[in-house]
């Protein structure tokens, strides 16, 4: 059984009397240890399908699946990383923003575990001398560095995360980008990422989900066919690198 | 650092007592100017009244009293703020009626409940109570709600994402969230129990069981003792200044301050 599984799914909004759809009829399965990259124009639905994954939203039709389970409300079945800068909780510390979730799910047994724990993962994003920090002291990079060691400590079958590194200099990105590659490849993690960049896209992932403006019938959803050394980017270098590039350029801006 | 900080009290300190000065200073002057002690009585005779009344403890007994039965009432209407608040979250109907009780009750002035409170209660401190619970109550839970209601939806939606719940998701995220909200209610609360208690008691006289400092004025109006009326008046105000300074700044600056929310 695969870890994902997505059925027939569609949303739809009424906005100001009139029916909009994000999607419709979109089906796709995922196993665990995938890295899916979801990419698409602006407006076609990619923040709206990561939403109805994690429970956020009521299918409009058709399912999710995880673990063949319906997702039915938010909670500790995945992990998500927001768009925005401002995901952290201000009043806790960054450790406090990491330890805090392990304690709710019960992650850890006591206080100074979670502590523990959630330095370990602090170390791995680089901020462990930061960690009496409140999140308003500290840069827009390290505060996604920050909610990235919160979806990774609590250890979740599924992460996903929407452009996580959208709002980011071009440093940091890949520096992140870089981080986040590893990380997955040591653990096992299963990965939804959304991202507007194909560079990104090609990078990072395994599989490819590409949404188009137009009909569904624009849709891709296959193997990411560039290789490369597993837990390193991607790079233009790689072969088929730029074949693919088109390809999906072609589905994204057709 | 440390000496920088309390460099920055120091100044505070010292442009309070500056500002202090010259309040009295320009009393005094319109005092001579004006040259009528009954009505505009003198800056001396004033803090001579002021130094009378806390020396021979009449005012301060009475400020006890008064600073008593406000921490009481106080008391109670946070104990139902929470409640109401609580249940207005968990049970949506429930925010509803808050917000009727709110709208129709907050306009009705806590002296205009008192002649029925003390018909229900007889005198005592009870009816006081009531219409100080009444006058703190209402503005405190709008507070309380509005301040629920403005939480960006982001920390609900990653309150939810860890697994928070309900009362576990109010306590953890909705209220750190609103404390600039929540504080705001308080603040409101405090002067709002202040004008139910001096207004009650400077119509009807002695209702509890003592007098406060509503009855003291009174009492001195009677009198003609305007240095002693405002006498009182520094005592009520010094309360409050104190209260801002000792609580309400010290909790913002371990709270919001700290956390770089707006206020
Ligand atoms: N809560 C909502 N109510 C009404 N319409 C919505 C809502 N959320 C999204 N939509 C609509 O659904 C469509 C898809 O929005 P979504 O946010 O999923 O796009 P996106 O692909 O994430 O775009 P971007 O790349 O700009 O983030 C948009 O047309 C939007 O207007
Ligand atoms: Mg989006």
């Amino acid at each position: 059984m695969s870890l994902l599984q997505i059925d027939n799914l569609s949303q739809r909004f009424s906005n100001a009397g009139q029916q909009h759809t994000a999607f419709s009829e979109l089906s796709f399965t995922l196993d665990a240890g995938e890295f899916l990259c979801i990419i698409g124009p602006s407006g076609c639905g990619k923040t709206t399908l990561l939403r109805s994954i994690a429970g956020f939203l009521t299918p409009s039709s058709g399912q999710v699946l995880l673990n063949g389970q319906p997702v039915r409300s938010p909670g500790q079945h995945c992990a998500m990383i927001f768009q925005t800068f401002d995901q952290l909780f201000p009043w806790r510390t960054v450790l406090g923003n990491v330890s805090y979730p392990l304690l709710v799910q019960k992650k850890a047994a006591n206080k100074r575990q979670a502590k523990e724990q959630a330095e370990r993962y602090l170390d791995m994003v680089g901020l462990r001398n930061f960690s009496s920090y409140y999140p308003h002291q500290l840069s827009g990079g390290m505060k996604q560095r920050v909610a990235i060691a919160r979806a990774l400590a609590l250890q979740p079958s599924l992460i996903l995360m929407d452009e996580p590194f959208a709002s980011l200099d071009a440093d940091t990105r890949t520096m992140l980008q870089r981080e986040l590659k590893r990380l997955w490849s040591e653990s096992g993690l299963t990965v939804l990422f959304v991202t507007h960049s194909i560079i990104e896209a090609i990078a990072l992932s395994t599989k490819v989900l590409a949404l188009g403006a137009g009909p569904p019938s624009l849709r891709l959803f296959e193997d990411n066919p560039v290789q490369g050394p597993r837990g390193q980017l991607k790079t233009p270098s790689s072969p088929g690198y730029s074949e693919y590039w088109s390809k999906l350029n072609a589905v994204v801006r057709p | 650092m440390i000496d920088n900080k309390r460099s920055k009290r120091l100044k505070s300190l010292l442009y309070t007592v500056l500002g202090i000065g010259l309040v009295i200073g320009l009393w005094q002057l319109m005092a001579l100017l004006l040259d009528q002690p009954v009505i505009f009585p003198p800056a001396a005779s004033i803090l001579s009244s002021l130094w009378q009344g806390l020396t021979d403890g009449s005012l301060l007994l009475r400020t006890g009293y008064s600073l008593r039965l406000i921490l009481i009432g106080m008391g109670l209407s946070v104990l139902l703020a929470v409640l109401l608040s609580l249940l207005s979250m968990l049970i949506r109907p429930f925010a509803k009626l808050s917000h009727i009780l709110i709208s129709a009750l907050d306009p009705l002035p806590g002296i205009a409940l008192l002649p029925v409170a003390i018909l229900w209660f007889d005198l005592g401190e009870k009816p006081l109570l009531f219409v100080m619970v009444h006058s703190i109550l209402w503005p405190m839970l709008l507070n309380i709600l509005n301040g629920f209601a403005s939480v960006p939806v982001i920390y609900d939606e990653v309150g939810r994402s860890i697994g928070l719940k309900g009362f576990h998701l109010i306590r953890s995220v909705y209220v750190p969230a609103s404390i600039p909200s929540i504080l705001a209610g308080f603040r409101t609360g405090w002067s709002r129990a202040w004008r139910a208690l001096l207004s009650s008691e400077m119509v009807y006289g002695v209702i509890g069981n003592r007098g406060g400092l509503g009855w003291d004025i009174y009492s001195k109006k009677v009198y003609l003792d305007m240095p002693g009326m405002f006498a009182t008046l520094i005592v009520i105000m010094l309360i409050g200044i104190f209260i801002e300074k000792a609580l309400f700044d010290n909790i913002e600056r371990v709270t919001v301050k700290k956390w770089g929310m707006r206020i």
